[in-house]
């Protein structure tokens, strides 16, 4: 699984989520610690979607709530990762692990399932919630359904649920077939859209009710729909009732854990963790204050200190540029280059310390009040990042000065500021002098996982990994990484045969897990420039990836005031020795993607990628990010290349998750680091693509703009 | 002299434990620090160590403390964390001072009228305020708004509007000297809840001591005057 950690700086990485049930639990531990009493949302029910105990009901999560459940009975083990992604839908990812079914050639059979849902009423006074769903709607049928529920408040902490269900969800005491026969799903590789099927056959009845007595408290009643007759037929169940009980405790406030009494033959459990991106587990940014607005004395007390004299001296300029490195430094960040006139100053600043760039700028411009001279009244702010200069946010200093603590300061300070491209660089600019060569690295353990193994569907292997960077000039960095596992939990397990029929250009990724340990990560020399207004360049070659090594370049055009951005990479990949040395295997191949990124606002992207991948294949991925301002990152990914079903084998196609949460969020303290996972039910070979450090848009985006827009509320944090 | 391959293991895996228990990766660069899996097993660890031991409170000062001090000082406590520190003013831009802990906290006041504090989580980013004398005469109306940040780092906005009202006299004892002064409260109420703001004022109408709502995680800060 490509879990990776995005390098800002030269940080550690980490790789985990999902069944890492562990990661959630862990922040509902921090979380625990600034425990609230917030209002009850719905609960979830076995398939870790709102709902009762094994039924769906007419609620939806609050917007943006990230959901993981585990849910276990009858030897059926089910772990669900959803997530609302926008007030009305929501989407699921789901392993299904059922224990001696003997189904399809495995004793154990497990299966990989997305849902989705949408909510098509709110509750009103006479109207109920009102959600249609589809579960398991592209896997191989096994729990495939569709379902209209609805659900009302009785009481405020009583609702109650009626809904209809098809496929598996209408299999008990079925009503009829409103819309015709189910024809037979056809299985093939999985991972299709079984759109034939949607709501035919048996319809069949479910519903129940959920009572709160207490705000920890849950009970549960219901009747399902589903008879579990394929369990039962195969001895896994015995269906004697379709009432199921359920007691719930909400232990925390992102966990809470069920008990349940299911069919009339079996005991049940579920923890569901719960969180949202927007609710911050410390209540907000509990970083250290900065300098306050040093403001100039009035021109009529003292003239003489707006004088704009000091242009003449020779050490001025320099003199003003180390005053204004140290004090940057003392709050976090890093002067990179300046250049002083008598009336304006533009300063280059590395932000190494804060998620939100604004708030970087506006420590800046608080610095500058303090060295400046009196009579440089525009202070232009330019974001640098790998040596490239991105925007400029020009400032006016008597309204820095003005706004500092003013009601609504920041918003009043953004009316007022100007935003612009900052390609063109002043003739006066001087780097410091001490910037360059700078060397650092670091050591740091990290988490690594093996997802959906039949036997052992969540393995996690600590190891070490030893980074280091080398900036020679701007722009210009040698980097590499080695890691070392500790624990050595993949090496015990034994590797399946490969049955790809495509070039094995990721199924053998987990012999480079096990066979290059320790072993060379990466090994980089990168050169990142600007290449013109609104343009942005990057080449990068050597050990790109723990797979492969090779040159990787790209192109990107993203002006400031557009939601639209284009790139254009082009790669030489030659796959790696599995031991992790600088050895070649004799795979190689030119891959490259014109790309295409579009910010529809209010917190989505869409990006589309065209071109060949790794193994050969043409085709196409279709990216859709909810993206959060203060970091936080929800994502789905589809990709369909001129490779067929048949030969990309299990899934069809290349697909998956992925998320990222920024360890500011996490933690209430300033940092650029964040924890990125991505997830895919199936890792095969058609639709893969190279995986380099520093992709252009990922780098640049949060200082542009946008970027600088929406967390612009913290320029005065 | 050489080394046993077992001497080798045992410090191999010592070296290991030191950098699982200390918790710590270790680098050239402070970000390295901020490594989410060791951020978050330390933030339970001291979540479990603070309730273990239960929340200390800062030793509150003495006069001979005070009188030592040679800079105007404001004795600061947040009653939804048990902590307290000393303020001093790092900054003053116009009528407004930047008042800072030595551990870089800072409550932004106007007189003794608190209109934003940067560190505590949920912050008050900004505030519209009445002014200090409108809060010693009984009856009078004040109005105010509050920034603060979500989240997801968007600004919102919360109205209120207060009335004053004038309690019964108290005697305060402040770092063991005895006040005699003129308390009032500032009852507030808007779209997102309610809440009293407490002053109490000297004679010669300076404000000597006062409770103010920050945010609703925060919650009130008690503001104690303890030189001028």
């Amino acid at each position: 699984m490509g879990a990776k950690m995005k390098k800002r700086f030269m940080t550690a990485s980490a790789r985990r989520l999902f069944g890492g049930a562990i990661f959630l639990a862990t922040l509902s531990g921090v979380a625990a610690a600034a425990e609230q009493n917030d209002a009850w949302h719905p609960t979830l029910n076995f398939y870790g979607v709102t709902g009762l105990i094994d039924m769906p009901t007419g609620q939806s999560q609050p917007d943006g709530q990230f959901s993981t459940t585990i849910s276990d009975f009858a030897g059926i083990t089910r772990a669900t990762l959803s997530f609302q992604i926008t007030p009305r839908l929501s989407g699921s990812f789901r392993f299904a692990l059922t224990r001696d079914l003997n189904y399809y050639g495995y004793e154990d059979y497990s299966d990989r399932s997305f849902d989705v849902q949408y909510r098509l009423l709110n509750e009103g006074r006479f109207l109920p919630d009102l959600v249609v769903g589809l579960q398991d709607f592209a896997g191989t049928g096994l729990s495939a359904a569709e379902y209209v529920v609805a659900s009302k408040h009785l009481m405020p902490n009583l609702v109650l649920t009626g809904g209809l269900g098809w496929g598996r969800l209408g299999t008990y005491n079925p009503l009829g077939s409103p819309f015709g026969d189910r024809p037979p799903v056809v299985v093939g590789e999985g991972g299709q859209p079984n759109a034939e099927q949607f709501f035919r056959g048996p319809a069949a009845f479910f519903g129940g009710v959920e009572w709160q007595p207490t705000d920890r408290l849950g009970l549960k009643v219901e009747y399902s729909s589903d008879d579990y007759g394929f369990e039962q037929g195969r001895g896994r169940i015995e269906h004697r009732s379709p009432w199921n009980f359920g007691v719930e405790y909400q232990a925390r406030k992102n966990l809470r854990l069920g008990a349940y009494y299911m069919y009339g033959s079996e005991l049940g459990l579920s923890a569901q963790i719960s969180l949202n991106p927007k609710d911050r587990p410390g209540g907000g940014d509990l970083g250290k204050a900065t300098y306050p607005v040093e403001p100039r004395p009035a021109r009529s007390v003292d003239p003489e200190a707006w004088s704009e004299e000091w242009v003449e001296q020779p050490q001025a300029a320099d003199i003003l540029r180390k005053n204004t490195a140290k004090m940057l430094a003392e709050t976090g960040l890093l002067l990179e280059a300046m250049a002083v006139r008598g009336d304006s100053v533009q300063l280059w600043l590395r932000n190494p310390s804060y998620d939100a760039e604004a708030q970087a700028v506006g420590r800046a411009a608080r610095v500058l009040t303090r060295t400046m001279p009196a009579s440089v009244e525009t202070f232009e702010i330019v974001p640098v990042v790998e040596g490239m200069p991105t925007a400029k946010v020009v400032l006016r200093r008597s309204d820095v000065e003005a706004l500092e603590n003013a009601p609504n300061g920041a918003a009043r300070l953004y009316s007022v500021a100007g935003i612009v491209d900052a390609s063109q660089r002043p003739e006066n600019l001087v780097y410091d002098d001490e910037l360059y060569p700078r060397l650092t690295w670091s050591l740091a353990p990290f988490l690594s996982q093996e997802l959906f193994d039949a036997d052992d569907p969540y393995r996690v292997d600590l190891a070490l990994r030893f980074a280091t960077r080398y900036e020679l000039r701007p722009g210009l960095v040698l980097s590499g990484s080695v890691t070392k596992s500790v624990t050595e939990a993949f090496s015990k397990k034994q590797l399946d045969p490969i049955n790809s029929v495509l070039p094995h250009v990721r199924t053998d990724a987990q012999t480079y897990t096990r066979r290059a340990d320790p072993g060379i990560e990466t090994l980089t020399m990168a050169w990142y420039t600007r290449a013109g207004q609104n343009l942005y360049g990057r080449v990068t070659a050597g050990y790109l990836e723990k797979m492969y090594g090779g040159v990787s370049a790209e192109l990107l055009w993203k002006p400031q005031y557009s939601r639209l951005a284009l790139g254009l990479e082009l790669n030489y990949a030659r796959k790696r020795d599995y031991s992790g040395g600088l050895g070649f295997r004799d795979y190689d191949i030119v891959t490259g993607h014109a790309s295409a990124y579009y910010d529809l606002s209010q917190g989505y992207r869409v990006q589309l990628d065209a071109g060949r991948y790794l193994a050969g294949d043409w085709g196409a991925t279709l990216t859709f990010d909810r993206v959060f301002a203060n970091g936080w990152q929800v994502g789905a990914f589809a990709t369909l290349t001129d490779v067929s079903a048949k030969e990309f084998g299990d899934g069809s196609f290349d697909k998956g998750i992925r998320v990222t949460i920024p360890v500011s969020w996490m933690v209430g303290n300033s940092s650029r680091n964040k924890a990125s996972t991505t997830i895919r039910p199936f890792q095969r070979d058609g639709g893969a693509r190279l995986s380099v450090e520093g992709r252009l848009y990922e780098t640049i985006d949060d200082y542009h703009r946008w970027g600088l827009e929406r967390q612009w509320g913290k320029v005065w944090r | 002299m050489g080394e046993s391959v077992a001497m080798k293991k045992l410090r191999a895996a010592g070296l290991v434990l030191a950098a699982l228990l200390g918790l710590s990766g270790c680098g050239s660069d402070p970000v390295v620090k901020d490594d989410p899996f060791l951020l978050s097993l330390k933030a339970v660890r001291e979540g479990a160590q603070r309730r273990a031991r239960g929340e200390a409170a800062a030793p509150a000062p003495t006069r001979a403390m005070v009188d030592q001090v040679q800079v105007p000082l404001i004795w600061a406590s947040l009653e939804s964390r048990g902590v307290s520190g000393a303020l001093v003013p790092i900054g003053q831009n116009g009528a407004d001072t930047t008042w800072a802990t030595a551990d870089q906290i800072a409550v932004i006041m106007r007189g003794g009228v608190v209109r934003g504090t940067r560190g505590l989580g949920e912050d008050l980013m900004s505030a519209a305020i009445p002014g200090e004398s409108l809060l010693r005469q009984g009856g009078s109306v004040t109005r105010r708004e509050y920034f603060h940040l979500d989240g997801d780092d968007q600004t919102v906005r919360r109205k209120f509007s207060c009335e004053i009202h004038e309690q019964d006299a108290a005697s305060l004892v402040i770092a063991e000297k005895r006040y005699q002064t003129r308390h009032f409260e500032e009852r507030c109420s808007g779209e997102s809840g309610e809440f009293t703001n407490d002053y109490w004022f000297l004679a010669d109408g300076r404000m000597i001591q006062s409770r103010q709502w920050i945010s609703q995680s925060v919650g009130f800060m008690k503001l104690q005057r303890l030189k001028q």
